[in-house]
């Protein structure tokens, strides 16, 4: 058992043994730290004035990340690196990072106000540009010549997990707008901001600088193997690294809340100011952030976050990656996770509509108790879910499309990127000989719960692949949903978009 | 001749740009706390339009963490921070007129545990009917200004004898300034009950007349700070005030340094917005979509105090003819009072709202007749020599929209981007592209020519560097770069010897709002008077020394130089100090509003009421 927080900031470790739990990471950096670069725009993840970079071991490697700092909770950087915009200049000689120096040059500051929130987005792509393998292994070698050795593993490791998110030599606009989806910036209509990003990520290198920042992670990181339990400010926090120890935890504890990516839960604490007395965090439980291919299907554990399991949404279907692209921006999709997405129960839910068509299957465990059931069957009615006291989501198992069968997703949304969709709609058509065998269709946003539309796949079922058909499966879709007017979208703008 | 760097016409980056990326550039809220400072909540009423029938805070000042609790009682002098006229009570006394309004205001030593107290007060209230939309507003009359008319030539006469005529209706939807850094403030009090106030605004002297007015002490009392903004857009015209006068207070009750920052939800709940508005329109028009005769009713949401509403309406008022000539015209405009937040200044400050109304009128006209939009604005463009005169009477000088427009269609390939338009849309049932090219004429400058003042404070140090400060305020716009760099020219000297500091109400007093696009050309004319003060008192120095005459220096390369020989800028400054010249100087500047005289009188003098 550990009963104190360890990361390092920047180059410096950190040991927290007394902060309440649900201080958000954003609140210490300007309160107790006083490093105030980091700014707060709407504290809840929507603006990326906060985004700061974490570095994290995964198995073995270490990957640097844009989060939002305002959402994210003390205690979740346990064993991680924490890189604000004070890291990036060399303290020595004052030298701006070429994502800096890109933003000076390109004009891409006014106000300044959102400046360190975009440097930091920039940031975390130009690490993982940056880090080619031969230059990770460059850096590697000089941190290996010097007096503080760290351990060889975590530096050959981190040579070759930088690669896991490959990104273009040279990003193009569209490729930098998607890194800066979240981030908002009211002066200067982004122009000169994109400019910076494609001026700063071509042929992008590693600073003297990032090197000394990789070799403290090197040094000090290390992947902790028991719980970090934590009480202070009248509240419990526990984060443990295995999925056993996690179904004990919550079975002597079935009141905590379960956190994950927090960018939900990292609302209920600043816009609703809920207390939070006990908190089971399982984003450092291994088992559940597998994502895993297995011939027909893939499984996504619960703690996978959208970045994570990506990968298997792009080979599920190319419109599921879309959609994932535009529930969140970079920092959402770094944190958010599918089990949190699920166990959720938000009507809309974004993933659960496309799972639900897949004909994904969630596994649930208690104890030492597990069992399946068809996603569809998990939602039962405004953020009800067939969740018992002390139950979890350990993961969702996704076939496949076959040949046979087509998929295809779409979301409205206000905005483009970084939206909630107001409505989203997804569809599994399994054709033989031009006859519909199987339909199945899954809306988010037109009823309390993410939901199949039985009337409307009824109205396909045995019928030719045809416009008449799917006329009148649009026709039937009146009598799958009764959607209410809400601040997302109106009952009479829904229903026609659903068709 | 090598020259010295950082002159107009070059462009620099912002001066603030390295501490920006950086993460360096000073916040109001990143100002390090003194010991003991406290934190400011601010509760608010949850009824748009009621009688307070009970507030009772004995619970919220009972709780330990509650350093000190204000309610409208609490205020020593004016409960109000109505900008012009009154009406924006600091604490609602009896009576609440939107969701949002403050109620009273706690301080603790954090925002969490202020919260947290404010939530144990006990509020009734009896609930008044409550007028929310511009037509509930119209149907019921409620105005919160009287209408104001502008009309020119017979537009009824006009639109009967029209031989095409087209009338609608159209809403333009509020706005929120979204400034990425929210409103905020930090108190310090000081000795004789001075304060010190921190303040995230546009209009430093405002909020220090307000802040004095509520403590009931002399303006002298009070100083203002500004070092940026992390952007503005008019929402810190004068929504700052009312955060900084409650910091002001719970300071000097406390004794204690006090900051008020909100929260982005109360920021957008409880400040004002851009004005929305309902348009309704009757337009005659000839075959060719020349409008013969106009009449507009602009209908404002003004919110439930003047505010800024007057001058943003009359501005909406100015604009509505936009680049067009309008000879038979008649323009209404309603300012509506509903039980919403008090909108104010908003990016064009009214501006776009007219321009809007009128840009879509020609748009009606170009579908009706089927004809290219560019075509009627290009039609009804206002002349050089005729047809030159807007309806408040001002002729338009320097127009040179006619050539502009042609250069720009013909640059831009106008034509064939239509001719691809059309074919794509002839081929694409769902998708449709558009084109426009639309004109904008802006009015620079306040409609209030007193408002067309600033004042700039200048000092030279004996090592050649130069203090500058002037009334204009910083939100990214880069006004304090652009008038070091007129400072800078004209002393010839580097740029980087120009120091920039924060707008402060004790070194440049009763300033106007930076706003009206004016901030540059007010404060770098009256930045350049002050620079010219110092510069001749220096020549006179630099021409004894070098035995010329003092027209024949040269401020260059950060020398004074004349006929071959040259002084150092800072040797010349020392100088001047040893032979007992000043080297500090305040400049001032008065403009002229680019909008005519008779706009500038109140447009109630077209009125036919």
């Amino acid at each position: 058992m550990t009963d104190r927080i360890r990361f390092l900031l920047g180059t410096e470790p950190r040991e927290i043994a007394d902060a309440d739990p649900t201080m958000t990471v954003l609140e210490y950096l300007r309160r107790i730290e006083r490093r105030r670069g980091t700014k707060e725009g709407c504290a809840e993840g929507d603006c990326g004035a906060c985004t700061v970079v974490v570095g994290e071991c995964t198995g073995g490697g270490l990957r640097y990340r844009a989060v939002n700092s305002c959402i994210q909770l003390l205690p979740t950087l346990d064993g991680r690196q924490l890189l604000t915009v004070e890291d990036l200049a060399d303290p020595e000689t004052g030298a701006l990072h070429p994502v800096q120096q890109a933003m000076v040059e390109a004009h891409g500051s006014q106000c300044g106000f959102c400046t360190p929130g975009f440097v930091m987005a920039l940031y975390a792509a130009h690490q993982n540009a940056a880090a080619s393998a031969r230059t990770l292994r460059e850096a590697a070698d000089r941190i290996a010549e010097s007096a503080d050795t760290p351990s060889p593993s975590n530096v050959i490791g981190l040579a070759y997990a930088m690669d896991q998110i490959p990104i273009a030599a040279a990003p193009d606009r569209d490729a930098v707008s998607d890194m800066i989806a979240g981030n908002l910036c009211r002066c200067t209509g982004y122009r000169p901001i994109v400019d910076a990003g494609v001026k700063a990520l071509a042929g992008a290198q590693p600073t003297e600088r990032d090197t000394v920042l990789f070799a403290a992670a090197a040094k000090h990181l290390a992947t902790r193997r028991t719980t970090l339990k934590l009480a202070a400010a009248g509240k419990r926090y526990f984060a443990p690294v295995r999925e056993h120890v996690l179904a004990d935890i919550l079975e002597t504890h079935p009141d905590a809340t379960i956190v994950a990516g927090a960018t939900d839960v990292g609302l209920w604490v600043t816009k609703q100011h809920r207390e939070l007395a006990k908190i089971v965090y399982i984003g450092d439980v291994e088992e559940l952030k597998a994502v895993q291919e297995h011939g027909n299907g893939w499984w996504i554990g619960a703690a996978a976050t959208y970045t994570d399991a990506l990968p298997a949404f792009a080979d599920l279907h190319r419109d599921f990656a879309e959609l994932v692209r535009r529930l969140g921006a970079a920092q959402v999709r770094n944190c958010g996770t599918i089990g949190g997405n699920i166990a959720n129960a938000s009507p809309i839910g974004d993933t659960p509509p496309a799972l639900i068509a897949l004909g994904a299957t969630l596994h649930l465990r208690r104890g030492k108790e597990t069992r399946h059931m068809p996603l569809e069957d998990f939602f039962l009615g405004y953020r009800k879910t067939a969740l018992q006291p002390g139950e979890f989501v350990t993961g969702v198992a996704v076939p496949k499309p076959r040949g046979d069968q087509r998929f295809a997703a779409y979301k409205i949304s206000k905005r483009f990127d970084q939206d909630i969709s107001a409505v989203c709609s997804a569809y599994r058509i399994t054709l033989s000989g031009g006859i519909v065998g199987e339909a199945r269709i899954a809306h988010g946003g037109m009823a309390e719960t993410p939901k199949r539309a039985p009337a409307a796949e009824a109205a396909l079922n045995g019928h030719p692949w045809d416009e008449t058909t799917m006329r009148r499966a649009m026709e039937a879709l009146a009598h799958d949903y009764r959607p209410i007017d809400d601040m997302r979208a109106s009952a009479a703008y829904l229903l026609p978009q659903c068709r | 001749m090598s020259r010295a760097k950082g002159h107009v016409r070059e462009a620099l980056a912002h001066d603030s740009a390295v501490k920006h990326v950086r993460g360096t550039a000073v916040y109001a809220d990143d100002i390090v706390e003194p010991e003991g400072a406290l934190e400011a909540y601010v509760a608010m009423s949850r009824e748009a339009h009621g009688r307070i029938r009970r507030l009772d805070v004995s619970a919220v000042a009972a709780d330990p963490a509650a350093a000190v609790v204000l309610t409208a009682r609490d205020v020593p002098g004016v409960n109000d921070v109505g900008p012009v006229l009154p009406g924006d009570p600091i604490f609602a006394d009896g009576l609440v007129e939107y969701a949002g309004q403050s109620l009273f205001a706690v301080a603790a030593r954090s925002v969490a545990e202020a919260r947290r107290a404010a939530s144990k007060a006990i509020v009734e209230y009896e609930t008044l009917p409550a007028i929310l939309t511009i037509e509930q507003a119209l149907a019921a009359k409620s105005f919160l200004l009287p209408t104001e008319k502008l009309r020119r030539g017979d537009p009824d006469r006009a639109l009967a004898m029209a031989p095409h005529r087209l009338g609608g209706r159209l809403e333009i939807g509020g706005q929120d300034h979204f400034y990425l850094e929210g409103q905020v403030a930090f108190a310090i009090p000081g000795e004789d009950g001075d304060m010190l106030i921190y303040s995230s605004t546009q209009h430093p002297s405002e909020v220090q007349h307000l802040a004095a007015r509520a403590l009931g002490r002399r303006d002298a009392a009070i100083t203002v700070e500004v070092r940026r903004m992390g952007g503005g857009f008019g929402g810190k015209e004068t929504q700052a005030a009312l955060f900084a006068v409650i910091a002001a207070l719970a300071a000097d009750r406390t004794k204690r340094p006090v900051k008020l920052r909100l929260d982005r939800d109360d920021d957008m709940i409880m400040t004002g917005k851009r004005h929305d508005f309902v348009i309704r329109y009757e337009v005659g028009f000839d075959a060719d979509g020349r409008i013969l005769g106009l009449k507009l009713e602009l209908a404002g949401r003004c919110g439930m105090s003047p505010d800024l509403s007057g001058p943003v309406n009359d501005r909406a008022l100015f604009h509505a003819d936009n680049a067009y000539f309008l000879s038979d015209v008649e323009v209404v405009s309603h300012r509506l009072k509903t039980n919403t937040v008090s909108n104010t200044a908003f990016r064009g400050f009214g501006g776009p709202q007219g321009m809007m109304a009128i840009e879509h009128v020609i748009d009606e006209i170009a579908r009706h007749l089927g004809r290219d939009a560019y075509e009627i604005r290009r039609t009804n463009l206002y002349g050089t020599t005729t047809r030159n005169v807007t309806p408040y009477g001002q002729t338009i000088d320097d127009n040179i929209l006619p050539e502009l427009l042609d250069d720009l269609a013909k640059s831009a390939d106008y034509a064939g981007r239509r001719r691809q338009v059309e074919a794509f849309n002839a081929k694409s049932p769902v998708l449709k592209r558009g084109l426009a090219l639309t004109p904008v004429k802006f009015g620079i400058s306040f409609t209030n020519t007193m408002l067309n003042q600033a004042g700039a404070l200048v000092h030279v140090y004996t090592d050649g560097s130069v203090h500058l400060n002037h009334g204009g305020t910083e939100m990214g716009q880069g006004l304090f770069v652009k008038v070091a760099q007129v400072v800078a020219s004209e002393f010839g000297i580097d740029l980087d010897r120009v120091k920039i500091t924060a707008t402060n109400t004790g070194k440049v007093p009763n300033t106007s709002a930076t706003a009206a696009s004016s901030g540059s050309d007010l404060n770098g004319m009256a930045a350049q008077t002050a620079a010219r003060a110092i510069k001749k008192r220096m020549a006179a120095v630099a021409a004894a020394a070098l035995g010329v005459a003092p027209e024949a220096l040269v401020f260059a390369d950060n020398k004074i130089a004349a006929g071959g020989h040259a002084l150092e800028f800072g040797e010349v400054a020392k100088k001047a100090w040893m032979a007992r010249i000043s080297l500090s100087a305040t400049g001032y500047y008065r403009g002229r509003s680019s909008i005519s005289p008779m706009a500038r009188r109140r447009p109630r003098c077209w009125s036919t009421r």
